[in-house]
């Protein structure tokens, strides 16, 4: 109680000083904090638009489609087991879907790309697909010949709403067919890559084509909550004993990597961050050392142990960095909350975000562990920061303390 | 009973090149409830004497045992821990805490001990207000005098009840009438309450109040005159 007593109020006998130490990890923390948000809400961006436009949380195939890539590797045709898996606790909505690798062709362009065969309604009530259209209607009413392509590729094919395109693939029996579609509408998925490289179909009318009846060869699973997954997972698996069940990481390890990757490097920018400080901090303790010789000299003398005194030391060190981390926390958390409800519109950098699969409007996110293990990773940094001048304190001869 | 002996006492500096001689075979005793002033000339090893006396320094030959037990044998750590349970220090600059008050100040050393609060309150309370210091209990160091800072360091010496008191020119740094006050209220412990002092001092003042006068020249015992 003393020497916290004393530590104290030893902070203030230079206040200007501890005030600019203070001010710098308050600082420091609140731009750790808002870099930390930032980056976490862009990859939650991201990842809702992944998971929302593209994959759904949980996605089963016939074992061997992703990798061969057959039109006759469905799951199946029976729609009872859509009915079953929508039946699943947690399950928010789920559809069925057709896929083929299809060459796309206009009067300007040819090229590859992935034609889904889709049931409209079911596939707007997993993924919400119809937000995403910049440009005339979402697929619905009869099963025609209307299709979905997204923006990058429209440019490529030079087409607009209302063109005519050809798409072939092969069919059940590997012969080539083709077929005229009608751009019924556009979107922007937020992914330049999927854009370019996917197109949407009436999944009755595509079958018609390649001649597989009612089946299909996807099935994408919305869930309520993405805690839930494991259990959602399991009954699916009961579901489809002989299907590949797979989780959207499974799908996109690389997205899980990045998420992962990008909560690392906040705390790698905090880390950098807090090295300058403890910079300054040190610089700070050891004038603060080297003004009170004669006093630690004293304090040794009188009967001061070594322990105390270094203790003296790391507790001066530990309040002048809590005392700047506890507002810079208050600050930081304040800043992301307002950011966090409004919103930061970095609509000046559409290309860049679009590139990269994120909102232009990022809301930052705050990972409620964050703040507290920033006031440990600064608690660590004082404690780092004491050593040295602890350890010149503990080198002063009392003797010599006392003369000067 | 001596609380002090010195036995063949040296502390040689630069041994292996030019040996200067600070404590030069020095055998001694003091007694408790002494009022001795340690005297000589600049350099004639009076602080040297003190700080091997108090452990603050360690001797280069010889022994020293204070209040029992052998301390030259010591290592730093005992010594702490014994300067701080035996010894009561008193420094020429007052040497007071500028974050704690008065009373804190007085009675640091006993918190450092572990005293129990009641009895450090009941204690340092009752001694700052023997020295005049009872309506300044809660002043900084920086909002007293210089004498008013030196009876709070003798009574943060005094406080934990050492075996004795070393106090290194305390009246160096005080004018005429501070002085005098210090001084009588230090002769006035010693007389009621029979603490030891042990000073080095040039002051006149000092010597004259003092009981025992030792005196030093070039680190050797030169006179020791009980009066």
């Amino acid at each position: 109680m003393q020497l916290i007593k004393m530590a104290w109020r030893n902070i203030w006998r230079n206040k200007v000083r501890s005030l600019a130490v203070m001010t710098a990890v308050l600082l420091g923390l609140v731009a750790g904090m808002y870099a930390g948000a930032l980056v976490e809400g862009i990859m939650q961006s991201r990842f809702e638009n992944f998971i929302d436009n593209q994959v759904s949380h949980i996605q089963v195939h016939h074992p061997d489609f992703i990798r061969e890539n057959e039109v006759f590797q469905t799951v199946g045709s029976d729609l009872r087991t859509l009915e079953e898996v929508r039946a699943i606790s947690g399950v928010t909505s789920a559809t069925v879907r057709t896929r083929v690798q299809s060459m796309i062709a206009s009067a300007s362009y040819t090229g590859g790309v992935e034609l889904y065969g889709i049931r409209p309604k079911s596939e707007n009530q997993t993924t919400n697909f119809s937000r995403n259209l910049v440009e005339g209607d979402y697929l619905e009413g009869e099963s025609t010949n209307g299709i979905l392509i997204g923006g990058a590729l429209a440019e490529k094919l030079k087409v607009g709403v209302g063109s005519r395109i050809v798409l072939s693939y092969q069919d059940k029996d590997n012969n080539l067919v083709s077929g005229a579609f009608i751009v019924r509408g556009i979107f922007k998925s937020g992914f330049t890559r999927y854009d370019e490289m996917t197109a949407f179909v009436f999944q009755e009318y595509l079958n018609e084509y390649l001649g597989i009846g009612q089946d299909f060869h996807e099935l994408a699973v919305l869930a309520e909550d993405i805690e839930n997954l494991d259990e959602i997972y399991s009954e699916l698996q009961k579901v489809f004993p002989n299907s590949s069940v797979r989780k959207w990481n499974e799908i996109e390890p690389a997205l899980e990597i990045m998420i992962t990757s990008s909560g690392l490097f906040s705390y790698i920018f905090i880390i950098l961050i807090m090295i300058g400080l403890a910079f300054g901090l040190l610089n700070t303790m050891l004038m603060a050392v080297f003004e009170r010789t004669r006093e630690i000299g004293m304090l040794m003398a009188i009967g001061m142990n070594r322990r105390k005194v270094f203790l003296l030391i790391a507790l001066e060190t530990i309040f002048l960095s809590l005392s700047g981390a506890i507002v810079g926390l208050l600050v930081g958390y304040i800043i992301v909350a307002w950011f966090a409800k409004h919103g930061l519109d970095l609509s000046a950098f559409s290309d860049v975000m679009y590139e990269l699969g994120v909102d232009t409007v990022v809301y930052p996110a705050l990972n409620p562990s964050f703040p507290f293990v920033l006031a440990l990773i600064v608690f660590g940094t004082a404690l780092l920061s004491a050593i040295y001048p602890a350890i010149k304190a503990l080198s002063l001869s009392p003797i010599e303390a006392i003369r000067k | 009973m001596p609380v002090i002996e010195t036995q063949d006492l040296f502390k040689i500096y630069n041994e292996e090149t030019v040996p200067v001689y600070a404590v030069n075979n020095i055998s001694i005793q003091f007694d408790t409830k002494e009022f001795t002033c340690v005297i000589g000339p600049s350099g004639s090893g009076k602080t040297t004497l003190l700080n091997l006396i108090g452990g603050l320094d360690s001797p280069s030959k010889g022994t020293i045992n204070v209040a029992g037990q052998r301390i030259d044998t010591m290592s730093e750590s005992e010594r702490i821990r014994f300067r701080l349970e035996h010894i009561g220090f008193v420094f020429q600059h007052y040497n007071l805490i500028p974050v704690l008050t008065a009373y804190e100040n007085a009675a640091f050393i006993m918190q450092l001990q572990g005293r129990p609060e009641e009895e450090t309150r009941e204690r340092v309370t009752g001694l700052l207000e023997q020295v005049g210091l009872g309506n300044r209990l809660h002043a900084r160091p920086s909002e007293l005098s210089g004498g008013e800072q030196q009876r709070v360091a003798v009574v943060r010496a005094l406080a934990s009840k050492p075996d004795f008191i070393l106090a290194d020119e305390p009246t160096a740094n005080l004018d005429t009438k501070a002085a005098f006050n210090l001084l009588d209220m230090m002769k006035q412990l010693n007389e009621d309450e029979g603490i030891t002092f042990l000073f080095s001092t040039h002051d006149q003042r000092v010597i004259d109040r003092a009981s025992r006068v030792v005196t030093l020249v070039d680190g050797a015992l030169h006179s020791d005159e009980r009066r």
